[in-house]
């Protein structure tokens, strides 16, 4: 891809003809229309501009060759399995029509098998096998979100979220190495898994989603840290520092490499931000492998019958407070990063080039969470920033076991990762909404959710109960004792509420 | 954890019983009076003999101790779990009345008036119970502890004024530690883990069941008389099995699923709030039924309140369950022993909305100043809503039902006019 400082404009507008940015303005119709005062002025401006700038931009950006190939790495497979597979799911109400809307997701996952089938077909005769899935990603992630969809018409609202969170720990954690293209990059990974690791020197954080020239960045969800390559992207942090890698001296000489690198970033960063803006923190309790891991810990203390630790208010923002820091702290870090010597070194400390992820307790939990404890990966060295990384790490893994031992997501106030989507909770698509008439302040909301937050149950004049730290887990949702007093709205319209149905209560036993 | 005694030991009496012929024959006269108001009901269920003799007491067991309780902040899950039997003990004879008035204050509520003679009356459940537990909910209540203490063990919960769960929640899950406590010397087991899971368990089976008389009565209220779900709610707490009690409901409920009525129904629906109606005081219920309304929904703690909402199980944890019992039974409660009335209003409003009702009514029990001093807000937040409302101001005794007939009759002349 070429790229020279002049198309700067247009590579800056051309994410806005992109599918999934259309849906991101049409969405954001409704949700400004249901915040914002004035509505009238804003209903105009909003049915007819977006429209015409689509339309302009359109026609720009086909003059511009560069700009349109740029538009063509914003595509990618799982906003087009969501626009499919997921949203119509979503907005379909029970009935005839969802039932002949399902024909699509079943279409999808007998063309995921079909796939795996033709996967197998490029595994040479000789060395038939098992080689787990070989199937290209796009077609992996519309088969797992078909599957969903469809295990979704079964289950009740506890089942699918815990089958949602196992499917993602899946595919996200062994997705590496049981989720291949084809034989050869399956014989690729094997070779990569050879090779030793250093954490600390290792380039790829993450593992690449095998698309040339390509980033996906999902909302909440951590990179696996493993050389053997997977199907998904770092984590937002990890974008943040691919952005803070880039040498504004370097961008401002007209560099090619930096500029490369900054399109690159910017797509992945649109991409992103478009992601989040749908889900909000949605991917905080349906998909994090994180709190996933973390759960299996809390289920530990649930089983010893040990109550849940409430952190009074102080302790919840220290937490916050120290999140905040840490990427603070390690991002000035990266800063420094185009500035290294020879040796590694900036001013005499030696920095590894992503010192976010060197602290992150995913770094260590994913691999032995996917590979046992063999995998537990060598701890920084302490001449790395006068042991900064060596301490650093050892506090926020120990951190992140106990917030969860003892508290059910009191490490989610800590996460960098997660705070940035909950900055979408108020005001992206999603908002979780109350009909105060039908609350009696019960308070089994603020009991069962895995925050502490209070704000459902005492909100009782405004009707949008949603809040920076809710990870859109919908347990208060699912426990709520009176029917239809919580539910969640996606861009206006329902996708669940709460029910508390006699044939519920009286077939549990 | 050990239990401070919770009354002065050197001041208490001998327990006092009383034997007045007068006064038994007549609360027999009411009983029966009641039991032939239910006779003359149209359409009853078959088995609603079972719920009858239930309510009298006819149905307990004698192998567990019984444990007497007032109010809807005693959980009787706990009970349960202690392997104890609960009874409501909440009496609602007229005739009653009078045993009561000699040992306690003359202005004092009737129910609490009745109920007291329950236990002083040695032919009752009441003083066949072996522990009596009772919440700090209104003056009378408070006081009564200490006069039950002269009779059995008793043991009062204390209840927070306010709802507020971030500075009560913790004070209210010890109350309730205290009361295992105290259960686990009346009955000789502590309360374990596993009961108490399995208690709430049921309690969450027979709030499905209510719930799903009250789904069929909403579409359909001639399909069970109110008279007759105040019948079975209370028999739910007057020491039956509580399998046995599940079963007979389902079988209710597979009647009544098939009733269709004759014709349209154009009886009035309305939702009734106020004090509790307890057997065999039936009377605001049977007057309004033979008044012409049908009552969809209530806020009663002696009818579906007590029963209507689940106890959420989150975490199986002792502790959790006890958090989890004390949101249902306290931080939910629409009980004027709370500072806030909005629970009620919330609750009341929201019926009218749910079952469609044309009218709110409201029970104030005369003497029992909590629900009185509610009325006013009440009558002012429904006038804004424009939904029309009427209090009946009354007590146990009969005299002055044909008063209230009038009253009533042309209320529910008016919402014709709407
Ligand atoms: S806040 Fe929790 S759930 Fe969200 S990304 Fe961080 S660890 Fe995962
Ligand atoms: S669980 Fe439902 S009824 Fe209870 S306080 Fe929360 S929103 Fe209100
Ligand atoms: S408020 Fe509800 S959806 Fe949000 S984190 Fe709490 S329980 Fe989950």
């Amino acid at each position: 891809m070429t790229l020279n400082p002049e198309n700067i404009l247009s590579v800056l507008v051309a994410p806005f003809t992109n599918p999934l940015m259309v849906l991101l303005i049409v969405g954001m119709i409704p949700a400004l229309l249901r915040r914002l005062p004035g509505r009238h002025a804003w209903a105009v401006t909003a049915v007819f501009g977006p429209p015409i700038i689509l339309w302009g931009t359109y026609h720009l950006i086909c003059l511009n060759p560069t700009a349109a190939e740029w538009l063509s790495t914003l595509n990618n497979p799982i906003a087009g399995a969501f626009l499919v597979i997921v949203y119509p799911a979503m907005l379909i109400p029970e009935g005839r029509w969802r039932q002949v809307f399902l024909v699509i997701p079943v279409g999808f996952v007998l063309w995921f098998f079909v796939a795996i089938y033709r996967g197998y077909q490029t595994v040479p005769a000789d060395e038939s096998g098992f080689y787990w899935l070989l199937v290209s990603p796009s077609w992996l992630i519309s088969g797992v979100m078909a599957l969903l969809v469809i295990l979704h018409e079964f289950m009740d609202l506890k089942w699918f979220r815990r089958t949602v969170r196992a499917t993602c720990l899946l595919v996200l954690i062994y997705g590496g190495f049981a989720l291949r293209q084809d034989f050869s990059d399956y014989r690729n990974m094997l070779d990569r898994r050879a090779e030793e690791k250093n954490v600390m020197t290792l380039q790829e954080t993450s593992p690449v989603m095998e698309y040339p020239n390509k980033m996906i960045h999902l909302p909440s969800a951590p990179c696996r840290f493993s050389t053997d390559g997977g199907y998904v992207q770092g984590c937002n942090l990890e974008l943040f520092q691919r952005l803070l890698h880039i040498n504004m001296f370097d961008l401002g000489s007209g560099s090619l490499a930096a500029m490369n690198t900054l399109s690159a970033v910017l797509a992945a960063l649109m991409i992103f931000v478009a992601f989040s803006f749908i889900s909000a923190r949605w991917c905080c309790g349906w998909l994090c492998p994180l709190s996933t891991i973390g759960d299996v810990l809390n289920w530990m203390r649930k089983r010893l019958g040990l109550p849940a630790m409430h952190p009074p208010a102080p302790v919840k923002t220290g937490f916050k407070i120290s999140g905040l820091s840490l990427v603070g702290v390690t991002f000035l870090m990266a800063k420094a990063t185009p500035h290294l010597g020879e040796d590694g070194r900036f001013a005499g400390c030696k920095i590894p080039i992503f010192p976010f992820c060197k602290v992150c307790p995913g770094q260590q939990v994913c691999p032995v969470a996917g590979g046992g404890l063999d995998e537990y990966p060598p701890l920084p060295g302490t001449e790395w920033a006068f042991g900064f990384f060596r301490y650093g790490m050892l506090a926020v893994l120990g951190l992140f076991v106990v917030s969860f031992m003892l508290s059910k997501r009191l490490w989610c106030r800590f996460c960098p990762m997660g705070m940035f989507s909950g900055l979408f909770n108020r005001g992206g698509m999603f908002a979780l909404q109350k009909r105060a008439q039908k609350c009696d302040k019960c308070g089994v909301c603020a009991e069962v959710c895995p925050m502490d937050i209070e704000t459902v149950r005492d909100e009782m004049k405004h009707p949008d109960v949603s809040s920076f730290d809710c990870v859109l887990c919908l347990r208060c949702v699912e426990k709520c004792p009176q029917t239809d007093c919580l539910r969640l709205e996606h861009n206006g319209i329902t996708v669940t509420s709460s029910t508390c149905s006699p044939e519920h209560l009286t077939s549990e036993k | 954890m050990k239990n401070e005694p919770q009354f002065d030991e050197r001041y208490r009496l001998s327990p006092r019983h009383v034997d007045n012929p007068g006064v038994e024959k007549r609360s027999r006269a009411v009983l029966h009076q009641q039991q032939q108001h239910l006779d003359r009901l149209r359409n009853r269920p078959r088995n609603i003999a079972y719920f009858e003799h239930a309510v009298r007491g006819e149905n307990i067991s004698d192998a567990a101790p019984l444990v007497g309780y007032f109010c809807n902040m005693t959980p009787p899950e706990l009970i349960r779990a202690a392997g104890g039997v609960p009874v409501r003990l909440g009496c609602g004879n007229a005739a009653l009345v009078q045993t009561g008035e000699e040992v306690l204050a003359g202005d004092i509520c009737p129910l609490a008036k009745a109920s007291f003679a329950c236990v002083v009356d040695e032919r009752s459940i009441a003083s066949r119970c072996d522990a009596f537990v009772l919440p700090t909910s209104c003056d009378a209540k408070t006081k009564l502890g200490e006069i039950l203490e002269d009779y059995r063990p008793t043991f009062m919960i204390h209840l927070p004024p306010e709802q507020n769960h971030e500075l009560f929640l913790k004070e209210t899950v010890k109350s309730y530690q205290r009361l295992e406590a105290f259960l686990g010397g009346v009955t000789g087991r502590k309360v374990s883990r596993k009961a108490l899971l399995h208690a709430v368990r049921q309690g969450r089976e027979q709030a499905g069941l209510v719930r799903r008389l009250q789904e069929i009565r909403s579409e359909c209220p001639g399909a069970l008389s109110v008279q007759d779900l105040f019948l079975m709610i209370q028999a739910a707490s007057s020491g039956v099995d509580m399998e046995e009690w599940c079963r007979e409901c389902r079988n209710v409920i597979t009647e009544i699923e098939g009733y269709s009525p004759e014709r349209r129904r154009f009886r009035h629906r309305v939702v009734l709030t106020g004090a509790p109606a307890i057997w065999p005081n039936f009377k605001p219920l049977s007057l309004l039924e033979e008044c012409g309304a049908d009552v969809v929904a209530d806020t009663l703690c002696s009818g579906t309140e007590s029963c209507y909402d689940p106890v959420v199980i989150d975490e199986t944890g002792h502790k959790s369950l006890l958090r989890a019992l004390s949101l249902r039974y306290v931080f939910a409660s629409p009980c004027p022993a709370f500072i806030s009335q909005g629970k009620r209003l919330n609750r009341v409003i929201n019926l009218v909305d749910e079952f469609t009702a044309d009218a709110v009514i409201n029970y104030s029990l005369r003497l029992c100043q909590l629900f009185d001093a509610e009325t006013y807000r009440l009558s002012q937040v429904l006038k804004q809503r424009q939904i029309p409302f009427m209090n009946m101001r009354t007590d146990y005794s009969l005299e002055d039902i044909e008063q209230l007939r009038v009253r009533l009759e042309a209320f529910l002349e008016t919402l014709e006019e709407i």
